[in-house]
């Protein structure tokens, strides 16, 4: 017998259609939910609201223990300054299962039957989604409201103002609707960045003997790609005669073994930042991965450049395929079967490690001394475009089981989670980037990046320190809805081409075909 | 703000009964063909591994390896439960190869870690979460008691990959730390037929219905898009399961019941999936001041309730970032940092005195103090009048190996003069033991076969021995210092209750003076 293969949530969606008209509700669905915006006033909150019949906020993250536990007291501290001014707010707070694709894989599974929250946090490409399911609500009313206590414009306080968060943050979430509305789809909310990692005690010694210690600093500033090969090869010749070693706190270490020097942890990442890199002009830059439209058209001759010089690297000054041997001068984790550079790292087996400034304490140890740096560039001299990415999330409010009163709880909540103060202490807590650029500048961030030797804290610190020093060139891809799968495509495609030595031209077209197969528009600029 | 996470419930009203209320609060109406109550399992009582068509009979999860690639896999097997980690990770024994050891009686077994598929329980290891430990206990009473389990990674689709040694380094098949292999886990309860399909239950299932996990869904970006791991690959297969409107749509995925079984659950606002907070959880921000003594007398009651304590006492020994302490009764306790980074040797070294907020917790058959934060006010340095004097090391002899004996120097600094005999396998971060001709008196005398004395370096160690060093040791005879320790290794050819510890002399860090490292393992000339 065939079997009927009904899922569930579409049976739901069926038996709903057939209420005729009934009131959907109960779980979190709200009273008035989906109504048409209307902004309202602190003053409709205050009549709307009681102790003991709050204003109900259901705030979705992904954040694991660690990180919640720091969002908590800043969440308990708007509940009770709400209250005392008569505005009685509860936040219900889910850390979802699963990373933030998981969160996105919840709503995207809860749009059908309406089981969403009030807020989320999510990337832009998950927001563009949500606008394709038609449930992400526009905050530019809000934004650009000039009432007391709820805009981001005009006489408001200086610390909440739209004007103060810093450029390319706010730039992501300028979106446009299905209509080709401009709208504002999120406020920035917990960002990093990649960085470059580096063991000092063994790597220093190198780029003091090439003059690219940076006296004053101690740092290796503005490092290139070529720098970076150069360093990486003479840290495999030091490991092979058997002379890498340092003395760290008093002991003696010694690194007897390496397969590559160097990791570069996200092959995405890796690939997008290679492409506009190569290009000599942002207008190049901005159309070499995806372009505004939506469209993939990394096919093309600066890939084929790029990954020709990148790839090189990879397989240069091997020795044999034994886990005692030198594969490499860098390469993706993956080939070694590993995620992160930092297990490497902290095995003594690797030296540099290229990642997310979310790993900042996974790259810490013991047993040297940790600097960071910015992210490798091909040149600094503008002959080519310098690109790092900007990653990280954005609060937003859905539409579709939320009412006028929920909306305005919720953005309060986000108003106040990211304004001067509150943005300082959640990237001081947590090592993710402040988003305003009056936190970056206040004497109490200053003070905490200026101590970068306290045990606590002072890895967050140099971390921080080294993003502010490429800030002025952080990139986002385009979000568009699929974008998402670009870059885990392309995340394939990498350890394809790197790990495992597939033909350039074949795995961008195996990528392409895959892609395609999903709707998305590959535009092919090598045929 | 609720302390815990909080209900996600779904629900359509189809009668028009139900009456929303409140200004952004839930409705207490549900509308279930059977209205939980309580935690009745409704849906993971239905379903059984039977129900998947799948066939398991001579399968492995993990087929080949040669030089730690993996070539060809059947991704279903049955296996064997060597631990349970937590609520949502164990390691299972398989007839494949994976991290291969081999035990002292010469018999190799093969294992592997596995991160079970769309659940996620709270943690309960170095960290630990409100719920966590009852999730993991809940795990513990189904895995370590079953007949038999199945761990089946069928749903995973790797047709996108010219081979698996590809789906494996593009992540598809490992979890985002590359180190533990993803699947699906049944297995068949206590007392029932393991040879019988359909005795084998939904642990995923079981433990969202049981409302320690919520149902996370089954995206992973490292393969195309929002592949459904719970699905089985050829839908035109997919098996017949069941629910709430079973007699009108007859089939649903197994996705689409741990949807279901999550929403379900979730109405009873109980546990973590309900959002509750835990009883037994100490929620202050202020820890219970108390003795190392006390802590380790009081342990049940501190673990169960997961009470924030606060301990002090004098450093001893350092094994990497994490370390042992003991009061001044001479009572010891090992300290687990979680990570890496957090390495406090910068602030204190041996012989201080250390006051240190955590939790009280056990692994590998040890009590340990973990969860600890990484913040300046987990850490107090006591000096004057509140020190503990850092106790000499206790001058032991092999007369002493003895179980009453070596279970009084539990977590002590001993020194003794041993025959090192072999050197143990090196696991990939450089940790290894080695074995000495001098054995445990009361383990021979029953027959136990894991007697001999070991001495572990642990690749953690700053600085730590390299395995060169090793080997140089083996057929000397040394006096080492460290820290008395034991372990339990599991042994498929032991019956139920019978794997008894074995013992181990921990070094610490190695002493250094102005970069000249030292060593705690002397050869007697």
């Amino acid at each position: 017998m065939k079997l009927k293969t009904f899922s569930i949530l579409g049976a739901i969606t069926i038996l709903g259609l057939a209420g005729l008209g009934l009131t959907s509700c109960g779980g979190t669905t709200v009273e008035n939910a989906g109504e048409a915006f209307k902004l309202l006033t602190l003053d409709d909150l205050k009549a709307n609201s009681s102790e003991s019949d709050p204003i109900v906020v259901d705030f979705w993250h992904s954040f694991g223990h660690n990180i919640s536990d720091e969002l908590t007291p800043l969440v308990d501290a708007f509940e009770e300054e709400m209250a005392e001014q008569g505005i009685h707010i509860r936040v219900d707070v889910t850390s979802v299962g699963g990373g933030y694709d998981g969160l996105r894989s919840r709503v995207n599974l809860g749009t059908k039957t309406n089981n969403v929250p009030t807020m989320l946090l999510g990337y832009p490409d998950h927001f563009a989604d949500y606008i394709d399911s038609g449930i992400l609500l526009d905050l530019t009313p809000f934004v650009d409201s000039t009432a007391e206590g709820i805009g981001m414009s005009g006489d408001a306080n200086a610390d909440y103002l739209v004007e103060d968060f810093v450029d390319s943050y706010w730039n992501e979430v300028e979106m446009e609707d299905k209509d080709g509305n401009d709208i504002i789809a999120g406020i920035p909310f917990n960002k990093s960045t990649e960085i470059m990692y580096y063991n000092a005690s063994a790597v220093d010694p190198i780029l003091e003997a090439h003059g690219w210690l940076d006296e004053e600093t101690g740092y290796w500033l503005n490092p290139t790609w070529e720098q970076l090969a150069t360093v990486s090869e003479e840290l495999i010749a030091k490991v092979k005669a058997g002379t890498m070693s340092w003395v760290y706190n008093g002991a003696t270490y010694k690194a007897t073994k390496t397969n590559y020097p160097t990791y570069i942890d996200s092959g995405s990442n890796w690939f997008i930042t290679m492409l506009k890199q190569y290009c000599e002009t942002q207008e190049q830059a901005n159309d070499v991965y995806t372009n505004a439209k939506g469209e993939v058209v990394f096919s093309n001759q600066t890939t084929i450049d790029a990954l020709n010089y990148f790839y090189d690297y990879t397989t240069k000054g091997r020795t044999g395929s034994s886990s005692n041997d030198v594969y490499g001068v860098w390469n993706l984790p993956n080939a070694v079967n590993q995620s992160y550079g930092s297990y490497m790292m902290n095995n003594l087996d690797a030296f540099i490690s290229v990642g997310s400034t979310a790993g900042v304490n996974n790259n810490n140890s013991d047993k040297y001394e940790l600097k960071c740096t910015t992210y490798p560039q091909v040149s600094y001299d503008g002959s080519n475009v310098n690109a790092v990415i900007q990653q990280g999330t954005n609060a937003a409010i859905l539409s579709s089981n939320s009412n006028n009163l929920t909306r305005l709880a919720a953005w309060l909540l986000i108003r106040y989670l990211t304004n001067t103060e509150n943005t300082t202490e959640f990237s001081m807590s947590t090592g993710y980037l402040a988003v305003r650029e009056s936190a970056v500048n206040s004497s109490t961030y200053k003070n905490f990046l200026a101590n970068e030797d306290n045990p606590f804290t002072g890895t967050v610190a140099k971390a921080i320190n080294a993003t502010n020093r490429e800030r002025q060139y952080f990139t986002t891809d385009p979000a568009f809805s699929g974008s998402s799968m670009v870059r885990d495509n392309v995340d394939t495609m990498m350890v394809s081409i790197m790990c495992q030595g597939a033909d350039f031209t074949s795995a961008i077209s195996k990528c392409y075909s895959d892609l395609e197969d999903f709707g998305i528009t590959c535009v092919d600029r090598l045929s | 703000m609720k302390k815990s996470v909080l209900t996600l419930s779904l629900l359509l009203t189809l009668t028009g009964l139900a009456a929303c209320n409140g200004r952004g609060n839930s409705s207490a109406n549900q509308l279930f063909d059977v209205e939980p109550t309580t935690f009745d399992h409704y849906y993971s009582n239905k379903i059984s591994f039977a129900d998947m068509n799948i066939d398991v009979e001579g399968k492995t999860f993990i087929d080949d390896k040669i030089e730690k690639v993996v070539y060809k896999r059947d991704g279903v097997d049955k296996v064997g439960i060597k631990y349970v980690t937590d609520g949502d990770t164990a390691v299972f024994y398989t007839s494949g190869t994976q991290d291969s050891f081999t035990n002292p009686l010469g018999r190799s077994y093969s294992y592997f870690t596995c991160r079970f598929l769309s659940i996620d329980t709270p943690e309960s290891t170095s960290s630990i979460a409100p719920w966590g430990k009852k999730a993991s206990a809940y795990a513990k009473s189904l895995l370590e008691n079953a007949e038999g389990i199945i761990v089946d990674a069928t749903s995973i689709d790797t047709s996108n990959f010219e081979n698996p040694r590809d789906s494996y380094a593009a992540g598809c098949r490992l979890d985002s730390n590359g180190t533990r292999w993803l699947g699906l886990i049944w297995y068949c309860p206590d007392g029932k037929d393991a040879n019988d399909l359909n005795n084998y239950r939904c642990y995923q299932l079981d433990m969202i219905e049981e409302g320690y996990s919520f149902y996370t869904g089954n995206y992973n970006p490292k393969i195309n898009g929002n592949i459904n791991y719970v699905y089985n690959v050829d839908q035109e297969e997919e098996p017949i399961l069941y629910s709430r409107y079973e007699e009108t749509f007859g089939s649903m995925t197994l996705a689409d019941i741990f949807f279901e079984a999550d929403i379900r659950t979730s109405s009873l606002e109980q546990r973590h999936i309900g959002a509750e907070d835990d009883p037994d959880y100490d929620y202050s921000s202020e820890p219970k001041q108390m003795s190392i003594t006390d802590a380790i007398a009081n342990y049940d009651t501190l673990s169960k309730n997961n009470t924030y304590v606060a301990l002090t006492g004098v450093i001893t020994r350092f094994i990497g970032v994490n370390f042992y302490f003991e009061d001044a009764n001479g009572t010891a306790l090992y300290v687990y940092m979680g990570l890496d980074a957090k390495s406090i040797g910068s602030l204190f070294k041996v012989g201080d005195t250390i006051n240190i907020r955590g939790r009280m917790s056990e692994y590998g058959g040890q009590i340990q103090l973990t969860d600890i934060v990484w913040a300046q006010e987990t850490f107090t340095k006591v000096e004057g009048e509140g020190a503990v004097a850092m106790p000499d090391p206790i001058q032991i002899t092999s007369n002493d190996f003895t179980i009453a004996r070596l279970e009084e120097l539990q977590g002590k600094l001993v020194t003794v003069t041993l025959n090192i005999e072999h050197k143990g396998n090196v696991s990939k971060d450089y940790s290894y033991t080695l074995n000495c001709t001098e054995t445990v008196k009361d383990l021979t005398a029953a027959g136990y076969q894991y007697d001999s004395m070991g001495i572990r370096i642990n690749g953690k160690l700053s600085p730590t021995y390299s395995p060169e060093e090793g080997d140089a040791l083996v057929g000397e005879k040394v006096t080492v210092t460290g820290i008395m320790s034991k372990y339990y290794e599991e042994d498929l050819t032991l019956d139920e209750g019978e794997n008894f510890a074995s013992y181990q002399i921990v070094v610490g860090n190695r002493p250094t003076t102005d970069g000249v490292n030292g060593t705690e393992i002397i050869v007697v000339e």
